[in-house]
């Protein structure tokens, strides 16, 4: 099959274009509202180029995707307070390039084989690459909560179990409440029981 | 107490992520005069206490459907922002939630549209991970193909059922192809498999470990194990079928 010289002599002019496509289709799909859609297809295009220019640096496949995940989730974090939209409207298509589709299919073809050692390395590839893309998303999630003037998280103002909701008067007329009930039945049960 | 019902309801149908669930719903309550809310959230369901005038309220929600949506996740979202800020009133923000729940494909794109640019990005994935321009068209049939049978599937049968055997009709379409020289088997299977892949289900799985929703982390995890070895299956019983020479 002579897919792969064919795809190397177009990959330079194709792939930026393939790229945008393919997170623009993936974000409508997901529904993203439009005013991010663009903003998606070219999160898609900053992905792999991050993850092309590492691994022309001769970064192992793990840290290129690691770092072209995290170039996407710091961008989306910040045009996502920009536009307004949960961050994963941004990140979730934007990494969709990265994600390890083909070596995935490769280890599956060599389990099919019975080539067992290199399909349990192929697999542990795919699985480590996904893993990368999904620690650099929450790593930047943290990143950010990091810098000053982010709330961590909505508190809540104050907790349920304060003494505006049981007062120590409630506590001890729930106690007395309970303690009835458990006495109740053991009243009347031996009388019953004997009569 | 109803908003929030529905909200949560909403935001764990369309794959929301367990601490944006809870903020969102804790500033839908607030800002609707309650004294104070918690929030417990899981994958599959929601239990939310309220507390007003010395009065509890305790609500369970059980979900059942998931999927991915994210725009009526940021629709929610919008709304809890404009009720926060009094924009919109609690009574009408029920009625535009109710609304939300009622028609599913209210907000976005019509359902024609998202079949078909899951089916382009299906031969966009075909071409960008190794495949000539060639395969762009057979992996954008094959991967509308799958999708049609995963969005007819997923109604009536288990999400592992459903995307099992839409993964098994894309790659025998990708199969035909191949035989007829129309594109190349590997980089088709590979397209069609891709807007399958639970990937935010992974992330957000991730994310719920790391913020400490531990319960929902671990079943988001296993949602996406469970998906992720239900496209493995299937591709594996077209190759080993295609193996035993099955289809020549």
């Amino acid at each position: 099959m002579s897919g792969l010289e064919s795809a190397n002599e177009l990959t330079p002019l194709l792939a930026p274009l393939m790229c945008f496509l393919g997170a623009y289709t993936i974000a409508v799909s997901y529904n993203v509202p439009k005013r991010a859609l663009l903003y998606c297809g070219l999160l898609g295009n900053v992905a792999w180029y991050v993850e092309i220019y590492c691994s022309d640096l001769h970064l192992t496949e793990i840290a290129s995707n690691f770092l072209g995940a995290l170039a996407v989730a710091l961008l989306a974090e910040s045009l996502s307070r920009m536009l307004q939209l949960p961050v994963m409207c941004l990140a979730a298509p934007g990494v969709i390039p990265l994600v390890p589709g083909f070596k995935a299919y490769s280890a599956l073809l060599l389990y099919v084989s019975e080539i067992y050692d290199q399909a349990n390395q192929k697999l542990l590839e795919a699985l480590l690459v996904a893993a990368a893309i999904s620690a650099a998303l929450a790593t930047a999630n943290s990143l950010v909560l990091l810098l000053p003037g982010v709330k961590r998280r909505w508190q809540n103002p104050q907790s349920p179990v304060d003494d505006r909701v049981l007062t120590a008067g409630d506590m001890s007329a729930l106690t007395e409440e309970v303690l009835d009930r458990v006495r109740q039945p053991g009243a009347s049960t031996p009388p019953s029981g004997s009569g | 107490m109803r908003l929030v019902l529905l909200a949560g309801r909403v935001m764990l149908e369309s794959g929301a992520n367990a601490s944006r669930i809870e903020e969102t719903l804790m500033r839908l309550a607030l800002s609707c005069g309650v004294d104070s809310i918690d929030v417990f959230c899981t994958l599959t369901g929601l239990f939310f206490t309220v507390v007003k005038n010395d009065e509890v309220l305790t609500r369970v929600l059980s979900v059942r459907q998931h999927g991915t949506d994210l725009g009526r996740i940021a629709a929610v979202y919008d709304l809890s922002r404009a009720v926060e800020s009094r924009a919109v009133d609690c009574h009408a923000a029920i009625d535009q939630m109710k609304a939300m729940v009622l028609h599913e494909s209210m907000i976005g794109y019509p359902p024609w549209l998202k079949l078909a640019c899951s089916g382009v990005s299906s031969g966009a994935f075909a071409v960008l991970l190794g495949g000539g321009v060639y395969d762009f068209i057979p992996a954008t049939l094959a991967g509308l193909f799958a999708q049609m049978v995963y969005s007819r599937l997923c109604r009536r049968s288990p999400e592992f059922v459903a995307i099992f055997f839409a993964v098994i009709m894309g790659t025998m379409w990708a199969l035909v192809a191949d035989r007829l020289f129309l594109g190349t088997l590997r980089y088709i299977t590979v397209g069609v498999v891709m807007p399958l892949v639970p990937g935010l289900a992974l992330t957000n799985a991730v994310r719920d470990l790391i913020f400490g929703d531990l319960i929902s982390g671990l079943s988001r995890g296993a949602e996406a194990v469970l998906s992720a070895s239900a496209i493995a299956g299937g591709v594996y019983t077209v190759l080993a079928l295609f193996k035993m020479g099955l289809f020549i």
